[in-house]
């Protein structure tokens, strides 16, 4: 009972079963034998999430849930150089679920980047790839090749790591407008004044810096940022910056920001005198506890006391500061 | 028609596609969802007509039914590893053609754990197989054998409505105990209290 069993004969619901027992990796691989199969796959309403997409000197597809899994890509040797290179027909793919070693592999399949792309985003129903990633210093593909890889899904944001480059960046930022969150944290975009387009773009999540990655970052660049949720990781944001950028804000400039969080690596002692010299403020008192919700992740915030500020236009922004174990932060967020 | 077995059974009598009839207990019966829904309320008069399966095929089905009998009850797929000798035998003894007959029949009769089972050991064929290899496994039909497949679904809903229909007479006859005969009615209230009571002393 090993070859020739005709599954798609057997009635619906029985086939049903089968596919629910079988892992995400294979129903993937199982949806591209044919459209058959990819509509019976379909009807099932299975749901992954998130999808990142990685374009590193191979291009890699990852889904987090409901579990693990990592597909790569690597091209033929015609394909191997240093680029900007055509998104290539893939030579070789290997399926990897979780953290086990255990690989399927397919060699020569036969299908494009585009189609597996494309067979994900049709037998889940998902709403685009939540990330794309860049690692490389220089993007190893040609943009529009990979605009047309990624086809018609929906990128959601950006993730430029490791390595990438503020040219790389700009590019990524120029091809896919329209996207809505952008996470950098590469040692190559650490000096923050080279890209202050990509600051100014209306983002509704920026994040600069994260663990190793700690941005450098000019107080007029600070004004530029118009973004909702904000979370900068910089040792060059003085108390002073931080009383001159609240100032600001009362008239009137960063007008969409509703969150930040501004982190200071390496014991920082906040002065919270020099942070609030010459502001308006009222001082809530410390076991008043306010639920704040960011507006982009939707993540709950516990705000105890705080400095309540208001802004011309009416609107009231609290300031935490937070001074815990050495390791200092600043929490600023704008109540509507 | 039921015949009681033993005191505390009851036994129902089958029949299969080749005409011939064989006793199954209630109690096996009562795990085929199919059964329960058109048959066990309102009983039934005569053979229980699964007439599109074969009589090697329901057997096999109910020996499955009769020896999970005290199994407590389904909760969900249970790994192939976790089986037991006697289920790995029973799955193991039968060749392609009994196994893809008797998922036909068990996913009828809606029998959740046997059809469970033979489902997960489908997906275990295709553990660890890329696109390709799944494709040697697994025969991809024809758009003739679609086609064919379409009419044999139809044809096996209007067998299904065949033996709704029989239910549906069955309990038609039970509503119209009223106009029958006193001594008769007596009599029938008589015989259908004694297979209920026998089906409860069962349970």
């Amino acid at each position: 009972m090993s070859s020739d069993f005709p599954l798609l004969r057997l009635p619906e619901k029985a086939l049903n079963l089968v596919i629910q027992c079988m892992d995400y990796i294979e129903i993937v691989g199982f949806s591209l034998a044919s459209n058959k199969t990819k509509e019976t796959v379909k009807s099932l309403n299975l749901q992954v999430s998130p999808l990142f997409l990685t374009t590193e000197e191979i291009i890699k597809v990852h889904v987090q849930r409901p579990s693990r899994m990592f597909w790569n890509f690597y091209p033929g040797g015609e394909n191997a150089g240093n680029g900007p290179i055509p998104v290539y027909m893939p030579a070789r793919v290997t399926a990897r679920r979780g953290l086990t070693r255990e690989i399927l592999e397919y060699l020569n399949p036969g299908y494009s980047i585009q189609k597996w792309i494309d067979t994900v985003q049709y037998i889940f129903p998902h709403p685009g790839i939540n990330c794309l990633v860049f690692k490389r210093d220089r993007c190893k593909f040609d943009m529009n090749s990979l605009m047309e890889t990624i086809g018609t899904a929906k990128v959601n944001a950006f993730f430029f790591d490791d390595r990438c480059g503020v040219d790389c960046a700009k590019m990524a930022v120029r091809q896919f407008p329209g996207i809505s969150r952008m996470y950098a944290r590469s040692q190559n975009m650490v000096e923050t004044s080279l890209y202050t387009d990509i600051l100014m773009q209306n983002l509704d999540v920026l994040f600069l810096g994260e663990g190793d990655v700690i941005m450098r970052m000019e107080f007029d660049n600070l004004l530029l940022i118009n973004s909702k949720e904000i979370k900068i990781r910089s040792r060059d944001i003085t108390d002073k910056m931080i009383n001159q950028f609240l100032k600001h804000w009362i008239r009137g400039s960063n007008p969409r920001m509703e969150f930040t969080l501004l982190l200071f690596p390496g014991g920082r002692i906040l002065d919270a005198n020099a942070i609030l010299r010459g502001l308006n403020f009222r001082e809530a008192p410390l076991d008043q506890v306010r639920l704040f919700t960011k507006p982009a992740t939707q993540e709950p915030v516990e705000i105890m006391g705080g400095y309540d500020i208001r802004r011309v236009n009416g609107s009231v922004g609290t300031l935490k500061i937070v001074q815990d174990d050495g390791r200092g932060a600043v929490i600023f967020c704008v109540w509507n | 028609m039921t015949s009681p077995a033993s005191s505390s059974e009851v036994k129902y009598l089958i029949e299969s596609s080749e005409g011939n009839t064989f006793d199954v207990s209630g109690a096996a019966l009562r795990q085929s969802n199919t059964f329960n829904a058109m048959f066990l309320n309102i009983g039934a008069d005569g053979p229980i007509p699964f007439t599109d399966y074969n009589e090697a095929t329901l057997k096999k089905v109910f020996e499955y039914c009769e020896h999970s009998v005290n199994e407590e009850n389904y909760s969900g797929p249970k790994h192939q590893d976790d089986l037991s000798k006697w289920d790995l035998n029973f799955f193991n003894e039968m060749d392609q053609k009994m196994f893809i007959d008797v998922i036909n029949a068990s996913n009828f009769l809606d029998i959740e754990r046997l059809t469970s089972y033979c489902c997960e050991r489908i997906a275990r064929m295709l553990r660890g197989k890329n696109t390709q290899e799944m494709i040697k496994v697994i025969t991809l039909p024809t758009a003739e054998e679609l086609e064919a497949k379409q009419k044999v679904e139809e044809k096996k809903a209007a067998a299904a409505k065949k033996v709704a229909e029989k239910a549906a007479e069955t309990a038609e006859k039970t509503e119209t105990l009223e106009e029958l005969p006193v001594q008769q009615l007596v009599q029938t209230t008589r015989n259908k209290l004694t297979r209920k009571y026998l089906s409860f002393s069962n349970e």
